[in-house]
């Protein structure tokens, strides 16, 4: 016994030491053709190497195992037992299915000319190419979401799609809606840029899966996850306006099938600045704490789990410059959230390809908004539990059926100025099914719909229609069509009502069960979507012509329009009508090396059926152009380089609120100037490792004078005061210094 | 002032557009790579004056590349790509230059993965 393992042992080592090794050839096995660069490794083991020009290889053994195991891309992976010949032939056999999904993807804006939902996809490397602090700031290089201030006093940023409100797109973190209700204007700004691994727009209705509260658009957000390249990521950021913030997101491994990541957020804003000298602040001061933590689980079995936790607290002051009234306005706004999602899916070992999924989700919201001097206080709650179970069928790629079940409560308490609160319970419960049929290289048609029972409103059916119809490989028309409903909240969909003394009117209709007598908002989207991809200059080029129009059924109109009030009311009888037409070219090109061009261009026109009359939206440019231009200097010393960005953003004149009721020296023009927006930032980064970067934004130092009029008359009936008026920045041109670094990645 | 900018911008494009007209070439050859760090090394090894694009497919181990004759020759590229340390199908890197190739890229034998 002792002696056969002691000649085991010897032979072992014999055959390290000699150095035996085994050699052969891979090839295709009807083709007989040599495949070159197949990965030909020792199973178990790191022991491995790759094929030749002719297909040959050459490669020590190694004592742990003789099973040799070949792969190849696009072919069935191969192993087999080398036992005493070292000389071998493999041949491996095509794989139909694994050769359709090869697709390389490095752009850092990815335009989905197939997928008949999705529009863009912006990933990391578009993300840095502006400052990006939060996500509402981080559209500044995309022509199909604008960010644009709330209101001039408390600094809130909001996103526009198709020329509507941000409150009409839906937000998603991981595919599940989040962000909803009290929060769906704040939502984007509470989640930090350096947390993102990618954002999806997708522009109209989109998918039916997610819930039926999108109208104008959907964008998905997906968090930086296990498959970050570096350990532990780190950003620093500090800007000229007095913002300071910190970001990390890390990556840990329990065991090979369980990954955490844990991501932290802390920001402090203490510049006190009146740039334009209009008596308020620029920007609120204050401190901010988000945190995160995402868990998934893959087993080999089929399951996986996806869960996370997130924690926010935002505090932040804003009001009257110091010292520059008798009567300074001081505006408290507080807002606290937690959420939970958890996501399990199981892929079904069957021979059709299925999967089987729930979704849970559960969040609570406070907000508190104190507005002294004219004492308008708010205080809101929502609290939002939500469950679906999907079941995912497929068959050979070119059908599939999505249905499941869903429902959503949601508990709203809210109070305005001690004097009126309303509370409400939404419950809706339903079924929905999405099926698309693949067609692959010629058209693909996706149908959904939803049917819901709702506690306020009945019966909700909701149907969304999207169709792709391909000329060729790289040239694709869309077509889609959906419904998109949501409950209007009449504070929180537009802060800006606290920013100001405004009589807050409210008139209803006394057929609707919604809260404050307000009925649900509703609106088609319909929308025809070209695009082209083409090889210009040599390299990658798109060409993007979209037309949207968004037709509202039902509206809860905010009319600032008469001075001195906000009057809110449905849209007016049956032939009431609001409207939202947008028209977009984009095209991205890169003519010289490293140079990489975006040119976009938007018309915009929208009417809405006011009390007095038709008229355009406030605070939307009417035609709007885009130029980003981004330069990259060659390696040098192999992994170092210069990444140049400059971003030029023309708006048109906009509708500004009448002031018509005002004395003179209080009355805003009736449309604010065209403007230039021109930002632009230096990066240096030694690639996998650390950057550094350098922005400017608003070069052009363009601030708009008066965003708040405030006239303190003594009592309530003769003070004016208003921030509803903010077009543009009011700090002007600011500078910051930002550092990126990555820690232990993994090469 | 934007007017004029634009103005520069669009006639640099369109010289640029005329320039690139001016005969290029196309060859396609096999490059030893293993991973995206070898792909951006390769292109990067090829961003030379006379090259006006370069792509490698990691997944076919073909590079790509458009190229004008009377500034570029193909065994420059060749030389290029071997002096980052990766064979192609006409020259072999030498060891030197082999060394230089980072961890994860060493394709010769995956040993140190």
């Amino acid at each position: 016994m002792r002696y056969s393992l002691m000649v085991l042992l010897l032979l072992l080592l014999s055959i390290k030491m000699v150095g035996q090794s085994v050699s052969g050839w891979v090839r295709d096995a009807e083709t007989h053709e040599p495949l070159i660069g197949a990965v030909v490794i020792w199973k178990n083991s790191r022991a491995g190497t790759i094929t030749n020009a002719s297909g040959q290889f050459s490669l020590g053994r190694i004592p742990s195992t003789d099973t040799l195991e070949v792969e190849y891309v696009g072919y069935w992976k191969t192993s087999l037992k080398v036992v005493d010949s070292k000389e071998i032939t493999v041949e491996l056999k095509v794989n139909v299915e694994a050769q359709l999904h090869i697709e390389e993807d490095h752009e850092a804006l990815h335009i989905h000319g197939k997928d008949p939902q999705k529009f863009q996809t912006m990933n990391e490397k578009e993300l840095c190419k502006a400052a990006c602090c939060n996500l509402s700031e981080s559209f500044e290089t995309n022509a199909s979401v604008d960010g644009s201030y709330t209101d001039g006093v408390t600094g809130t940023r909001q996103i526009k799609m198709l020329g509507l409100d941000g409150k009409y797109a839906q937000i998603m973190s991981e595919n599940i809606p989040d962000f909803r209700g009290l929060s769906t204007v704040y939502g984007l700004s509470w989640i930090p840029g350096p947390w993102i691994k990618e954002i999806s727009i997708s522009k109209g209705a989109g998918s039916i899966l997610p819930g039926y509260e999108s109208m104008a658009g959907q964008i998905n957000i997906a968090h930086k996850g296990q498959e970050m390249k570096e350990k532990v990521f780190l950003n620093l950021y500090a800007g000229n306006q007095g913002r300071y913030e910190i970001n990390t997101v890390s990556r840990h491994e329990i065991s090979h099938d369980i990954h955490w990541q844990l991501y932290s957020h802390a920001a402090l804003n203490n510049g006190k600045f009146d740039m334009n000298h209009d008596g308020f602040l620029d920007n609120p001061v204050g401190k901010e704490y988000n945190g995160r933590v995402q868990m998934s689980i893959e087993k080999e079995n089929g399951f996986r789990g996806d869960y996370n936790a997130q924690y926010l607290n935002y505090a932040n002051q804003s009001g009257s410059a110091q010292g520059m009234v008798i009567n300074p306005i001081r505006i408290d706004n507080n807002q606290e959230r937690w959420n939970v999602q958890l996501k399990n899916g199981w892929i079904l070992p069957t021979a059709l390809e299925q999967s089987i999924g729930s979704q849970i989700s559960v969040s609570d919201h406070h907000a508190g908004v104190n507005v002294s001097e004219i004492g308008r206080n708010y205080s809101g709650r929502q609290t939002n539990a939500r469950v679906s179970l999907l079941h995912l069928l497929e068959w050979h790629d070119e059908v599939k059926l999505t249905y499941g079940i869903a429902g959503v409560w949601d508990r709203y308490q809210e109070q305005l100025s001690d004097f009126s609160h309303w509370s409400r319970i939404e419950r809706s419960a339903g079924a929905f099914a999405e099926f698309s049929w693949n067609r692959h290289d010629l058209f693909q048609v996706v149908l959904g719909a939803r049917w819901e029972h709702h506690n306020l409103y009945g019966n909700l059916f909701t149907p969304r229609a999207h169709l792709r119809y391909s000329f060729t490989e790289s040239t694709h028309l869309k077509f889609m069509s959906g419904l998109g409903r949501r409950t209007a909240n009449v504070i929180m969909d537009q802060p800006g009502i606290l920013a100001s003394n405004r009589t807050v009117l409210l008139s209803y209709n006394n057929t609707s069960n919604g809260p404050l007598g307000l009925p649900m908002e509703e609106a088609w989207n319909s929308g025809v979507v070209f695009t082209h991809k083409a090889k210009w200059f040599h390299r990658d080029a798109s060409l993007t012509l979209d037309a949207f129009l968004t037709d509202f059924k039902q509206q809860v109109v905010i009319d600032w329009d008469q001075t001195g009030e906000v009057n809110i009311y449905p849209l007016h009888g049956k032939h009431g009508k609001s409207q939202s037409r947008t028209i977009q070219l984009e095209s991205n090109f890169t003519p010289v090396k490293r140079l990489d061009i975006r040119l976009a261009y938007r018309w915009v026109d929208t009417y809405v059926d006011y009390e007095s009359g038709r008229r355009s939206l406030p605070f939307i440019s009417r035609n709007r152009a885009l130029i980003n231009l981004a330069y990259s200097t060659k390696m040098f010393a192999t992994d170092k380089r210069v990444i140049m960005d400059l971003t030029t953003k023309w708006n048109d004149a906009q509708r500004l609120p009448s002031t018509e009721g005002w004395d003179s020296d209080l009355r805003m023009p009736e449309s604010s100037p065209a403007f230039w927006m021109v930002n632009g930032q230096i990066t240096y980064t030694k690639e996998a490792k650390w950057d550094v970067y350098l922005g400017v934004e608003n070069i052009f130092n363009f601030k708009q004078q008066r965003v708040v009029i405030y006239s303190n008359g003594g009592t309530p009936e003769t003070t004016v005061f208003d921030g509803n008026f903010a077009y543009a920045p009011a700090f002007g041109r600011m500078y910051y210094l930002g550092f990126r670094w990555r820690l232990g990645a993994e090469q | 002032m934007y007017k004029k900018i634009f103005f520069i911008a669009v006639m640099a494009a369109l010289s640029v557009n005329v320039f690139a007209q001016n005969k290029t070439e196309e060859v396609t050859f096999w490059v030893a790579g293993v991973c995206g760090m070898c792909e951006r090394t390769i292109e990067n090894a090829l961003d030379v004056k006379g090259v006006i694009a370069a792509d490698y497919n990691l997944e076919s181990h073909q590079i790509k590349v458009i190229y004008k004759p009377s500034k570029i020759t193909i065994e420059k590229m060749h030389q290029l790509i071997n002096a980052v340390g990766y064979d192609t199908e006409k020259s072999s890197a030498t060891e030197e230059q082999y060394s230089r190739v980072h961890g994860c890229c060493k394709y010769r034998s995956l040993d140190n993965h």
